[in-house]
């Protein structure tokens, strides 16, 4: 069974090579839908909107297909978000550049013409972004209002900006934007767009993105119970309601849009079905007729019923994680939760009764794997340095792991989901596998085997999250069930508004910004610096030195917080999510919106990153600083600004003679969670506008990349436009030589409940680890060690130097080639170059 | 007692089961041509260059206390390891440090966990570790005593009596088996082979794990009749070990610039993987 089904195989080249489109259906159908219900309720307007989309968008069924659902009218492009705000800025920044880009997108002159003339005006102010960004000026968290002395100092400030930048960076950053001439539409654009920078980033350290973040949707219950089963707890919920109550209306409106999008989901597969019949009728072969119809059947089951079968059971997964893109406008944010758990009951029965063989089972997950990848999105040309264009999905199917009760949940679905996988070569969804000390050694062994054939899977250790999630607020069963979200991040399924993304904190540059009273790195337009945290020169103590440092950081956590505050209500009071909502646990009963805390868990995580960056520049601090007294503090920041010019012997000193977090050197670790005991001193005690807590993550996705073309030299010997540290893993400049044990024994420290939102460990090692079936179980119990000491996740990247260097150079021959960034898989060749030679840079074990 | 090691290696896979460390012993009796580890030949420490990583701030000439001539700093060079110590991009590397047996142990035994956990533990190779005899009893005893399974590659010239301390201290030896016949033996290494195969049989007889280690030297053993006299030799024995064959590699080849020697295999072709195959084949035919 090593060979791809030839119908996969059909279905994923057609992927890879399909070019890039932009579809304007859902945009236009929101709009128009949230033109037309001014003043209604936010709850009942989404639905509105999401059930005119799901009625009025054209769909298809695209050949050798059997799980029918297509989620935009093109066969390759993501459902675009315009309420939310942040696509509708990228794209009306580079709209006229989208043809020039380094992966170039279509879009039609009509889609264009209506993007300008119809969207771009009904939105303008009314975004999550645009509300989030007021209240940001309101708050003074940023500074957007107009003025000649306020513009002239913003002018000059731009010029400082751009002075610590050289042309390749500015390149870089601008990328397609300096190939196509300045147009009237552009210039205006570009005006308008003055402040986006400030809005996404109140501080240079700081970002607060408009996503609201990743979470499991509930998949399970659709698979257990059908939508159906659904509504009628609604309606009961609803005959419940007492008039009296306090927000009864506000209640009964959620209680009407959860109904309204659950029959607008059913009835957008029901005319799939339909279409599906209409094709039938006209099919040439039987074969090809059978497959229509038995999609047909399928649409007409799911999701409204309990699927009968194991292809129905996948088809309803798909309809409700696509329709959740469709409704939220991205495929960022769903994950797909315990897939082998909650598929098994089908999976089991089919096989039992004969229904379905392994084969079959397994070109049906690749096929629900491979759609879940068909996704693209125009992210800003800045962002293509380090993102993935292609199946950027978040879409994380969780296996293996222990049951709600604490047993071994390992069954043979999981492993023929890590068969269908590895046979895929290259899916780029990322499965997650749990890791327990009652799961069997072959789970281990078996995921160790996959990577000598292809990357992308991360190893989670139960031992270490459930405690944590428990420390939470989490039952101890939630907690056992949990899933993995977005990146690598922690949630309960099903059952947790976690929101884990798109609240960052960049510590090298609250260090930077330590080290010049808060003026470096300068303040974009609109943007404030940091504090003053003292003169440097006054710092005649490492423990000075650390007291400023933490100042800095408390006050960025501070605005980060109130920044998230703002988006939060934000979405609370205008962009409530009831498709969402409907599938989440205790929602329902509260009658409540995720967005206002209806979900049985609620918790915003803040994103650290930049760890090693930071703990490596305080070590080679104190080294050099204070401990050798070689040059004073003042004399070091004057080298860091000019970049070490003149002084590589000190950065080369730096690089090879200070301690490394990263190398299992216990005092280097040690300050590593001093740090991290800091940061979640600051958060533990805040609340969100919700009433959840705050919690911390250490993950970076591709951010460290941007970080480190934005920011200066550091002191651990990093140049200006160098890549900061990813996640929890050491720095790429230099690994003393520790083995791979190094960073894992650095990565354990970590106490699991202070950073219980997730941390990733990236790790890349050479394909010879895996040569033989010996080497394949030194590696699976090289990460049980790692496990046992405590450690809480790891992605390894299996592929040497060279692969890497010749998939640069004909990079046609390694489309399928996919590797871990830092959360999320990519297919190598569709990163951008920085990121790519970040990758390349990256220790690599086992050589 | 001080022993001097070149290399502490760590996170190997090949050298034994699980995740190792592997601790070079500096020195060797033997001279092999073609032997890759050129730095661990000669028991004097030795100063290796590596101009790629070098950035010409000049601090090494600074510092040498020997007279610094145009002809290269290799002259009249004592390595006392001034110019390693004051290199900030460690392009200058004194080879060859001393260390007590405890210094050893402690710094090996921070990754016990790793050890225990994946059924891995040191390997010392060199040189030849048997060359300094003493020392690498010392250290296997205090490594044994910590529960941490042992290794040793040798090439198995020493005398017989080392047998008993090794069967005592050890849970594995990688034997390298050079060849069988005295008289190529003679000639390549300058030893004959006799006493290397007395060695093998005394192991091969104890309770001792053995696995025999051949690498295919081009002109030397590679040709089937060698390997067909080497696996008959093995077949005559009591037990037989488990043999792996390791290609011949050209790896030495960039350090000769380390070391500013001529390695003298520089243009002999890798073993091709048919030859490779093919010697496997003869092995697993007894």
């Amino acid at each position: 069974m090593k060979t791809l089904n030839p119908r996969i195989a059909r279905m994923k080249e057609r992927l890879l090579s399909a070019p890039y489109e932009i579809c304007m259906a859902r945009a236009l159908h929101f709009t128009r839908s949230y033109r037309d219900s001014e003043g209604l309720d936010p709850n009942i307007r989404n639905a509105l909107a999401l059930e005119r989309t799901l009625a009025k968008q054209n769909i298809f069924i695209y050949p050798d297909e059997y799980l029918a659902g297509s989620k935009t009218e093109r066969y390759l492009a993501g459902p675009l978000s315009v309420e939310r705000g942040d696509f509708l800025r990228s794209l009306q920044m580079e709209m006229e550049v989208l043809h020039l880009k380094q992966r170039p997108f279509s879009i039609t002159a009509r889609d264009k013409q209506l993007f300008y003339k119809e969207i771009l005006p009904y939105w303008d102010g009314r975004t999550v972004r645009d509300r989030k960004a007021a209240g940001w000026q309101q708050e003074e968290l940023i500074d957007t209002a107009d003025g000649i002395i306020k513009t002239a100092k913003r002018i000059i400030n731009l010029l400082r900006f751009l002075k610590g930048l050289d042309k390749k960076r500015i390149r870089k950053i601008l990328g397609a934007n300096l190939k196509a001439p300045l147009s009237l539409q552009r210039l205006r654009n570009l005006y308008r767009l003055r402040f986006e920078l400030a809005r996404n980033n109140p501080t240079p350290a700081v970002f607060c993105f408009d996503v609201q973040g990743h979470l499991s949707l509930g998949v399970d219950k659709v698979i257990k119970q059908g939508m159906d089963a659904v509504i009628r707890d609604v309606k009961k919920r609803m005959a419940l309601l007492n008039k009296e109550e306090p927000h009864a209306d506000k209640k009964r409106n959620f209680l009407q849009a959860v109904i309204i999008s659950l029959e607008a989901a059913c009835s957008y597969a029901e005319r799939f079905a339909g279409l599906a019949e209409k094709q039938a009728a006209l099919a040439e072969s039987t074969q090809e007729k059978q497959r229509l119809l038995t999609i047909a059947e399928n649409c007409r089951t799911v999701p409204r019923h309990k699927p009968q079968t194991f292809h129905q059971a996948l088809q309803a997964a798909w309809f409700t994680l696509m329709i959740g893109e469709i409704q939220y406008g991205t495929h960022e944010v769903f994950a797909v939760g315990r897939i082998d758990q909650y598929l098994a009951h089908t999976y089991f029965r089919d096989m039992e009764q004969g229904r379905l063989d392994k084969a079959e089972a397994i070109a049906l997950l690749q096929e629900f794997f491979l759609k879940q990848s068909a996704n693209v999105e125009p992210i800003p040309e800045l962002g293509m340095e380090t993102n993935a264009v292609l199946g950027n999905s978040q879409h994380v199917a969780v296996i293996g792991g222990v049951d709600s009760r604490g047993e071994d949940a390992t069954n043979d679905l999981t492993f023929t989901i890590l068969d269908a996988f590895e046979q895929m070569n290259g899916s780029l969804n990322q499965l997650s596998v749990r890791i327990s000390k009652k799961s069997p050694k072959t789970l281990l062994e078996r995921t160790a085997r996959v990577f000598r054939r292809t990357n992308g899977i991360a190893l989670y250790n139960d031992e270490a999250i459930i405690p944590a999630l428990t420390k939470d607020g989490m039952t101890i069963e939630d907690a056992r069930n949990y899933c993995i979200v977005g990146c690598i991040e922690t949630s309960g399924q099903s059952n947790t508004h976690g929101c884990p993304g798109g609240h960052e904190l960049v510590l090298p540059a609250v260090l930077l910004l330590t080290l010049s009273r808060g003026r470096r790195p300068a303040a974009a337009p609109g943007q404030k610096g940091g504090i003053d945290s003292g003169d440097p020169a006054g710092f005649d103590t490492f423990e000075k030195f650390c007291k400023a440092l933490k100042m800095q950081l408390a006050h960025h956590i501070d605005i980060l917080v109130r920044a998230t505050e703002s988006k939060d209500r934000a979405y609370r009071d205008y962009l409530p999510a009831p498709y969402v909502s409907a599938l989440m646990d205790d929602c329902i009963e509260n009658c409540r919106d995720i967005t206002d805390g209806g979900a049985r868990y609620d918790f915003t995580s803040l994103d650290v990153r930049g760890l090693a960056t930071l703990v490596d520049s305080m070590l080679a601090v104190r080294h050099f600083i204070y401990d050798r007294k070689d040059l004073t503090l003042v004399e070091f920041i004057r080298i860091l600004d000019d970049d070490y010019r003149d002084h590589e012997v000190l950065r080369q000193r730096i690089i090879h003679e200070a301690p490394k977090y990263g190398a299992g050197d216990e005092e280097a670790d040690e300050l590593a969670v001093q740090v991290i005991g800091w940061i979640y001193d600051m958060v533990r005690e805040r609340r969100n506008v919700r009433g959840g807590r705050y919690r911390v993550s250490y993950y970076s996705y591709g951010n460290h990349v941007i970080d480190g073309i934005m920011l200066g030299a550091t002191p651990d010997g990093r140049k200006s436009g160098e890549p900061t540290s990813n996640g929890v893993s050491p720095g790429n400049l230099f690994v003393p030589n520790s083995g791979p044990q190094g960073p894992m024994k650095s990565a354990a420290r970590i106490p699991a409940e202070q950073a219980s939102s997730g941390i990733s460990l990236n790790m890349r090692f050479h394909p010879g680890m895996l040569k033989s079936t010996e080497s394949v179980r030194t590696f699976a119990r090289t990460i049980q060690t790692y496990f046992n000491l405590g450690g809480m996740h790891i992605q390894p990247n299996v592929v040497s130097t060279e692969t890497l260097r010749k998939a640069q150079l004909n990079p046609g021959a390694y489309k399928d080639l996919v590797v871990k960034v830092s959360g999320y898989s990519a297919y190598f060749c569709d990163l951008g170059k920085s990121i790519q030679e970040d990758i390349i840079a990256r220790t690599e074990f086992g050589q | 007692m001080i022993g001097r090691i070149f290399d502490i290696s760590r996170g190997c896979t090949d050298d034994g089961p699980g995740l190792r460390t592997t601790v070079f012993l500096k020195g060797c009796n033997l001279s092999c041509p073609w032997c890759h580890n050129i730095e661990g030949k000669s028991f004097e420490p030795e100063i290796a260059y590596d101009v790629k990583a070098c950035i010409d701030c000049g601090l090494c000439e600074q510092a040498c206390p020997r007279q610094w001539t145009a002809e290269g700093w290799r002259h009249g060079c004592t390595a006392c390891g001034t110019c390693a110590a004051i290199c900030p991009t460690r392009a200058r590397k004194l080879v060859g440090r001393d260390i007590t047996p405890d210094e050893l142990v402690s710094e090996i035994s921070r990754d016990m966990a790793f050890f225990l956990g994946t059924g891995g533990g040191v390997t010392f190779s060199g040189g030849e570790p048997l060359a300094q005899p003493n020392f690498l009893f010392a250290c296997a005893g205090k490594l044994k005593e910590l529960g941490i399974h042992l290794a040793v590659e040798t090439s198995g010239y020493w005398p017989n009596r080392y047998v008993s301390n090794l069967v005592k201290l050890f849970d594995m030896i990688l034997f390298d088996l050079k060849h069988v016949d005295p008289e190529k033996c003679r000639r390549s290494l300058g030893t004959d082979s006799q006493i290397a195969l007395e060695n093998l049989k005394s192991l091969i007889r104890s309770r001792l794990f053995i696995e025999v280690r051949i690498t295919l030297i081009p002109g030397f053993n590679d040709a089937n009749a060698d390997l067909y006299a080497m696996a008959d030799w093995l077949k005559a024995n009591p037990k037989i070990p488990p043999v792996r064959i390791q290609p011949f590699h050209r790896l030495a080849v960039s350090k000769q610039e380390l070391f500013q020697r001529a390695y003298a295999y520089a243009y002999f072709p890798p073993t091709p993987p048919a030859r490779l195959r093919k010697a496997e084949q003869i092995f697993a035919l007894r």
